[in-house]
């Protein structure tokens, strides 16, 4: 057994679980789940502005757990504005930062690999403001087609305000080349913003955003060993002293003074964004996975996902009636392997799977877009994490080979 | 899981009954399932009383339990006063399926079938 399954009780609770749908929610060691109840028990009073003993304990841990997390980032600590996941953070950039800095008949660029959360508030956004949405193409292989976006780069010009583009898809896997697209726009001194949906990189991979160089981050707690209710948008702190980026989210806690007719917002750019009473439990919880994954070390988690995606490319490969989405060179690729099993549907693959105690995912992934265009009603997804082992996948194909027993 | 791909349904999905496109008729509805993309269209007459379904086709596209749901429906639906379709819930499909109890994860793949063809009748112009 791989030794870090022994940190998360849920596989003490259910011994026979091969748990390989970590794209949807990972499942959380027991120093994450203890420090929530810690704070329940210990902490609990509400943060800011508090006199009291508690309040002020509580306020500490706040605020030291969005240190950690912003760390954990490589971002600065005004730099992260917390939310409830990576859906809420997108549509906080649409809402805080889009909806006041783009007009009519602009252009924000998307890729047909994203999911539904890098979609719809664009579409939403479109038909409020009239800014036009396009998708970047992608290649047979499911890798990023930069010629394609070279060519809309270069055809929009100014009109191109933001490139919104999922760091690795969690349909495909793909890791896409953020420093390629950032050297594009340069190329073509483009002014476009550059925001990334990182639900599914921060598991897997170290992100350092001052690195990075993008404008926008996005991520969720829970999919990288965290609590559920917690994630971020990182924002480049120009863009946050500017005030080019603003709050979505209005009342209490934001707030410097509030009269009947006027309201001035919280000079301090940490607390801006904070509108009504935090998730101090969740925020402590995120915290804690990010100082377990630390402790890992990020450049182990990656060698480790590394080769379990190499590993199931290769198992899965060898099966006659199992086609592989995506790419099928691990080095573009991080997080899961998605297939189609041949003449039988992705729930009933799923279900197969199911009986043999291999948790997978099936469905489209919130990415319908990306399945319409292939003409897939349906796929699977394995997904993986730091507890997962070449055993895991050994289970995973062992299972599959049932199928054919079922469904001749 | 074993009792979910018993012989019966594997059978209904693989063969299904009354697939096709029922010609000469508006009365056309199509279904998605949106946690997977699974579709399923269904046509079908009625009489000119609009108290009875004369006839019913439908084609599709998904798993195993919407498939041979849709199949186990179409022949229960055919002949059947539209009032007494209009009734039929979770539980008869059960039933037709030979199935105790259908996991939460399921139960719009059991559902999309019935959808499409409840909604027709319901809006019937009438």
């Amino acid at each position: 057994m791989n030794s870090y399954k022994t940190d998360f009780p849920i596989f003490k609770n259910h011994p026979q679980l091969i748990y390989l749908d970590n794209a949807a929610t990972s499942q959380k060691p027991q120093s994450v789940i203890d420090s929530i109840s810690d704070y329940y028990e210990n902490s609990c009073a509400n943060v800011h502005r508090g006199v009291h003993h508690l309040s002020d304990t509580s306020t500490s841990i706040f605020e030291n757990s969005k240190k950690t997390i912003a760390n954990f980032f490589g971002a600065k600590n005004k730099e992260l504005i917390l939310t409830r996941n990576a859906t809420e953070a997108l549509n906080g950039l649409a809402y805080g930062w889009a909806q006041h800095n783009l007009k009519k008949d602009d252009l924000i660029l998307i890729s047909i690999m994203e999911h539904h959360a890098n979609i719809v508030p664009w579409q939403q956004l479109s038909k409020s403001l009239g800014v036009k949405l396009g998708f970047i193409a992608i290649n047979k292989e499911g890798l990023l087609n930069l010629n394609d976006l070279e060519e809309k780069i270069e055809l929009h010009g100014e009109k191109l305000k933001l490139i919104s583009i999922a760091h690795v898809s969690n349909t495909l896997g793909t890791v896409n080349p953020i420093e390629k697209i950032i050297e594009l726009v340069k190329k073509h001194k483009s002014n476009c913003k550059i925001s990334l949906d990182g639900a599914q990189s921060a598991p897997h991979m170290k992100v350092n955003f001052a690195q990075l160089d993008v404008d926008f981050y996005a991520f969720s707690g829970h999919k990288m060993l965290g609590p559920m209710g917690v994630g971020g948008l990182i924002v480049k702190s120009e863009l946050l002293q500017s005030g080019e980026m603003s709050p979505w989210l209005f009342g209490g806690g934001m707030i410097e003074s509030v009269y009947q007719d006027k309201t001035k917002f919280n000079e301090d750019l940490s607390e801006r964004f904070i509108a009504g009473t935090p998730d101090v439990a969740s925020v402590a919880g995120l915290a804690a996975a990010c100082q377990y994954l630390q402790k890992i070390g990020m450049d182990k988690v990656e060698k480790h996902d590394r080769e379990l995606v190499q590993y199931a490319l290769e198992e899965l490969g060898k099966l006659d009636d199992v086609k592989i989405i995506g790419p099928l060179d691990p080095q573009y690729r991080l997080g899961s392997v998605t297939f189609i099993y041949q003449g039988v549907h992705a729930h009933d693959v799923a279900q197969v799977l199911d009986g043999e105690n291999v948790a997978v995912r099936s469905g489209h992934h919130c990415t319908m877009p990306l399945h319409v265009e292939n003409k897939w009603i349906a796929t699977v997804r394995a997904s993986f994490s730091v507890y997962n082992d070449k055993k895991d996948i050994d289970q995973l194909v062992n299972a599959i080979k049932k199928i054919k027993t079922i469904f001749k | 899981m074993s009792e979910l791909f018993q012989e019966i349904i594997l059978d209904e999905a693989k063969h299904p009954a009354n697939y096709g496109t029922l010609q000469g008729t508006d009365l056309k509805q199509v279904q998605y399932n949106p946690s997977c993309g699974d579709t399923i269209q269904v046509t079908l007459k009625v009489n000119d009383e609009k108290e009875i379904v004369e006839n019913l086709k439908w084609t599709g596209e998904g798993c195993t339990i919407s498939m041979a749901t849709m199949s186990l429906l179409s022949k229960e639906v055919i002949g059947k006063k539209i009032d007494d379709v209009l009734k039929i819930d979770q539980q008869v499909l059960l039933d037709l399926l030979d199935l105790e109890t259908i996991t939460p994860g399921r139960i719009k793949c059991m559902m999309i079938g019935l959808r499409a063809v409840q909604d027709l009748l319901a809006n019937l112009p009438r």
